[in-house]
């Protein structure tokens, strides 16, 4: 049963509940799309998903079927279960005004982190409550000195991944606003995120 | 002392800390302070954190200072930089060239259990921060100095423990006024392992002192 789904136009973001027990769907719909997603406890917003507790666990940069993801308490909230393309980030930071403003001389972008916020705040949080993102799709191969970058994600039309809540959980999702650089062909697209169980 | 064309800068007098494992201080630095941290005896890790001096919404982050440099490790010459993406501080010295940007702090030592220890750990730097006038929204994730993480072309993450040696040492030159907030960590034994017994000297100077290393 689909309790919810939204579709999410590129470069803006949305927010969903997902109880626990229930299966978040994210879906590229155009592909080449990375899609900031970030989550919180409803039931406590203090406890978010948190990308160096999973590191931690894991001891790898890359997620798989399978895999928990933990929250900034060590506590599981997703299980990964169903994932089509097995690209996808958990080490870059949303971007954000700085981002374009710093980085590109760019002012007044959209950008990921006022996204998840916008969809978040209703909720009572503050932008530095809003945790570090998953990003799903984003390619951000390791280089043999230990270097990084982002280039396009190798995601096609209708790639998803699929998350079990372990937690009662409010979600956010940002397709990524990018343009300038590589990391989504430089035309960002719309996602869909949808909620649903048995 | 920056190199100024007219110098505006009077700094501050230089200042010396010892932190031993288990603890945090918390202490201010100014724009062209060096920042210097020795493992005095070997194998203590250091948390390091710090906050804008005049806004504490703005903060050291390990998140951004590696898409800033496109680098998962930290390295010599690297800025370190805030969630905002401005330069706090430049690694100017390193006799170790391993620390660590992508792990959490829990000091949960071998329990399997970590549930809470990160936020336990971070209540601490909290009341560091605090003592010094600092009330953050948000307790940012730490640079772990001297951890040692190796990164696999495959995405693996390999723990290879704490590498720094008797006297080993990190020098920061500073460029923003911060509040820095220095821990010793007790161990984590999926990261590191180690005694109870480590000692971090810290010192704020003014100018470059080989005598620390």
């Amino acid at each position: 049963m689909i309790l919810v789904e939204v579709l999410v136009p590129g470069g803006f973001g949305r927010a969903v509940a997902a109880p626990i027990g229930a299966r978040v769907t994210v879906i590229d719909l155009r592909g080449q799309q990375a899609g900031d997603f970030v989550a919180v406890n409803r039931d406590d917003i203090s406890e978010g998903l948190s990308g160096v507790e999973t590191r931690r666990a894991l001891l790898s940069l890359y997620i798989k079927i399978g895999d928990l993801l933990f929250s900034s308490r060590g506590r599981p909230m997703f299980r990964v279960i169903e994932d089509t393309i097995g690209v996808h980030d958990y080490t870059v930071p949303a971007c954000d005004p700085s981002r374009y403003e710093v980085d590109f001389g760019v002012c007044g972008h959209r950008n990921c982190l006022e996204n998840m916020h916008e969809a978040l705040k209703r909720h009572g949080l503050d932008s530095l409550d809003v945790p570090e993102p998953f990003n799903m799709f984003q390619n951000s191969p390791v280089t043999a000195d230990g270097r990084t970058g982002v280039v396009d994600p190798p995601s096609r039309a209708g790639d998803r991944i699929v998350l079990e809540a372990l937690q009662n959980c409010i979600c956010a999702l940002s397709p990524c606003p990018q343009d300038i650089i590589p990391g989504n062909g430089l035309a960002p697209s719309d996602m869909l995120i949808r909620v649903e169980r048995d | 002392m920056l190199l100024l064309k007219h110098p505006t800068l009077c700094l501050p007098a230089e200042h010396s800390l010892r932190i031993e494992t288990g603890a945090i201080m918390a202490f201010p630095v100014r724009q062209g302070q060096l920042l210097t941290i020795v493992d005095e005896r070997g194998g203590q890790p250091a948390a390091l954190f710090g906050v804008d001096a005049t806004d504490s919404r703005h903060f050291v982050s390990p998140h951004h200072t590696r898409v800033f440099s496109n680098s998962f490790i930290l390295r010599l010459g690297m800025r370190v930089v805030t969630n905002r993406r401005r330069p706090a501080m430049v690694l100017g010295r390193d006799t170790v060239g391993a620390h660590d940007l992508l792990m959490p702090v829990t000091e949960v030592g071998d329990r399997a259990d970590c549930e809470g220890a990160s936020e336990r750990f971070k209540d601490k730097v909290r009341a560091a921060l605090a003592r010094q006038h600092v009330d953050v929204v948000r307790v940012p994730d730490p640079i772990n100095l001297f951890l040692d993480v190796a990164v696999g072309t495959d995405g693996s993450l390999t723990p290879k423990g704490v590498v720094s040696s008797a006297k080993s040492s990190v020098t920061f030159r500073v460029v923003m006024d911060l509040i820095v907030a220095v821990a010793a960590p007790l161990p984590d034994e999926k990261l590191w392992r180690g005694s109870a017994s480590g000692v971090l000297a810290v010192h704020v100077h003014n100018r470059p002192d080989a005598s620390f290393e």
